[in-house]
């Protein structure tokens, strides 16, 4: 175990310097000096090579690179010229913000999902699983920004029970008790992640209903309550924890749109904004923590796949 | 196998119908009727009710649902007031571009994604495998338009190899004809379908390559290359038909955004005309034939699965 673990650990920081190497190639062609954005557009051709002599935008790709990790080791991330402020600055005002609206939703569907799918597995063919299930495809096959824009003009516009935009204090703690503001933004982000995860739990939960421990466990008399609460739930639940792994960058990004519609000031309004404004810096630093995510929820639901069930092969 | 096609079929048509249901109640709480638009802003409430009295829109919510799904079943979609034409005319314009971006996208990235997933899988941890997984988390984690961004920056301004907005032609054949136009689009794409692919190739390819028979396989001394592709390569393509079938309306909408960023007139673009000018008839199409393409995908992949693995039990 502690050796699988330890290759897993390896591998991954193996793959995640690569993904820094083609973050950093693949932005670096496109913007390859801040110089423009700071001494203006009329700045001559020789005050610009000055510039990014003095500031070390001259030298090869390799040397840039290698001194934006050694940035980013020691927690920095760049300068964002357009904003004036070190991007680390920029995202530690935020990530609060992303983090409290993702993880909320998150946790909201995961603890929905899970009930949901396995009623709907038991009971399946009945009026109340195509009614969630209809649900769900609705959801599931909107585009995520129409479904927060009905949400505004019913709850917001029309019938004015929330506000139309989510809380715009910059005080987490502020934000937590906010609930008419915030109340809209999480409804409808846990319904979107909710309408992925309840199929995938009623599938997980149909599997496991056909499987003969179940048959044994009925067999032997155990009351349906108890063969659902200790054979089904906890065997259903194995592929949650690789999709819940998977959906972590996602989150990330998802809240983008999220964030955008309704005027929220986390992350992803900040890499809206940034990419309006070609603020590369704040792209870089995003999609690179971003790409990290990505791995890290891979590393993480692998081993805890492992931890929770022991007939898994460590390959 | 008659009895369970017979069975999957109804279940999907209640299905379809209550999505209709919740997708029509849900635009129609937002946007009752299209009076105002035809009639113009100053119009009285009076001429407002006569007007919608005239077309039909004073009637219960009920009769209006009937009237649209009695339209829908002989291909009438409703029509735009903002663009003076039926919904089905604006989407049978359109509907053969989308269908050609997405399929040839989603056609490439399945070509590439099994043989590629298969080689990381036999080769995992190898160099080869991990420059692979490198470049797939960094597609997988970069917000899609960004990487659109990226694509026309390099491609199109920096080395003007390929054109910096899709092909604008109105007949289709020039269309894809026009690769100088066609071939960022589509690469773009590919390469972001690819990067989940190969992820859930290389770990069903890697699951496989864990079973008895590949080992009997092997010990019977059959050659590597018999054993890839007689034993491993059809029993790891199982789960890729259940991720195809549920990508279906995913590309429907991934298309959105490529579509608008590369400026190619097919359903997606006009849906987020749509959405900047409020143009509910054509939002309330669309959401439909997305959730109606989601049953359909499940569907498909479902029969599909049991057809290509006798193994699944008909539940």
């Amino acid at each position: 175990m502690t050796a699988y673990v330890v290759r897993r650990c390896g591998t991954s920081v193996i793959i995640l310097i690569g993904i820094s190497i083609f973050t950093f190639g693949l932005l670096h062609i496109v913007y390859p000096s801040p110089a423009r954005v700071v001494l203006g557009p009329r700045a001559s051709v020789l005050a610009i090579e000055v510039w990014n002599q003095q500031h070390g935008f001259a030298g090869s790709v390799f040397t840039q690179y290698w001194h934006y990790v050694d940035g980013v080791l020691h927690g920095n991330f760049g300068y964002s010229f357009k904003l004036n402020q070190s991007v680390t600055a920029l995202f530690n005002e935020r990530w609060m913000l992303s983090a409290y609206l993702s993880g909320t939703s998150l946790v909201l569907s995961v603890l929905i999902a899970i009930p949901l799918g396995i009623y709907q597995a038991v009971k399946r063919n009945t009026i109340g699983d195509n009614v969630t299930t209809s649900l769900a495809f609705t959801a599931y096959a909107m585009p995520d920004y129409l479904l927060y824009l009905i949400a505004i003009q019913i709850f917001a516009l029309s019938f004015k029970v929330f506000s139309y935009e989510a809380s715009q204090s910059n005080n987490v703690i502020t934000v937590i008790g906010d609930w008419r503001q915030m109340t809209l933004p999480i409804v409808c982000m846990t319904l979107l992640v909710l309408a992925g995860y309840s199929r995938y739990m009623r599938s997980a939960a149909m599997d496991t209903l056909a499987q003969d421990y179940i048959k044994v466990a009925r067999a032997k008399g155990l009351p349906e309550r108890l063969v659902l609460l200790r054979h089904l739930v906890r065997n259903a639940c194995l592929p949650m924890i690789t999709l819940v792994g998977l959906s972590i960058p996602s989150l990330l990004s998802g809240n983008l749109i999220a964030e955008v519609v309704f005027n929220y000031n986390g992350l992803g309004l900040l890499f809206y904004n940034s990419l309006q404004n070609e603020d590369y810096p704040v792209l870089l630093a995003y999609t690179l923590i971003g790409a990290i995510l990505t791995v890290l929820g891979n590393l993480i639901a692998d081993i805890a796949l492992t931890v929770a069930d022991p007939r898994i092969r460590l390959a | 196998m008659a009895a369970y096609l017979i069975r999957r079929g109804a279940t999907s048509l209640v299905i379809v119908f209550g999505i209709s249901i919740f997708t029509f109640v849900l635009l129609h709480a937002v946007y009752p009727s299209p009076a105002i638009i035809v009639l113009g802003p100053r119009a009285s409430p009076a001429a407002v009710n006569a007007w919608n009295a005239q077309n039909g829109f004073d009637e219960p919510v009920i009769v209006q649902y009937w009237q649209y799904m009695y339209g829908v079943l002989h291909a009438n979609f409703g029509y735009s007031y903002k663009l003076n034409q039926s919904v089905a005319t604006l989407f049978g314009e359109r509907w053969a571009y989308s269908a050609y971006l997405s399929g040839v996208s989603l056609a490439l990235a399945i070509l590439i994604a099994i043989p590629l997933g298969i080689f990381q899988a036999v080769r995992r941890n190898s160099v080869g495998d991990g420059v692979a997984t490198s470049v797939a988390f960094t597609f997988y984690a970069m917000p899609d338009y960004l990487l659109y961004l990226i694509a026309i920056q390099v491609f199109a301004l920096s080395f003007h190899i390929f054109g910096f907005e899709a092909s604008q032609s109105t007949s289709l054949i020039r269309v894809i004809g026009d690769w100088h136009d066609m071939t960022l689009p589509i690469a773009c794409i590919t390469g972001l379908i690819l990067a989940g692919y190969s992820r859930y190739m290389r770990s069903a390819a890697i699951d496989t390559l864990a079973q008895d028979y590949i080992r009997t396989a092997r010990a019977k001394g059959l050659p590597e290359r018999l054993v890839l592709l007689r034993h491993l390569v059809r029993n790891a393509l199982l789960p890729m038909i259940t991720l195809i079938g549920l990508s279906i309306p995913a590309l429907l909408a991934g298309n959105l955004i490529a579509e608008t960023t590369f400026n190619y007139d097919g359903l997606g673009l006009l849906f987020y005309t749509s959405l900047g000018n409020a143009d509910y008839p054509v939002l309330l199409a669309y959401t439909l034939i997305g959730a109606v393409l989601t049953v359909a995908g499940n569907l498909v992949a479902d029969i599909a699965l049991t057809v290509a693995d006798p193994r699944i039990r008909l539940g």
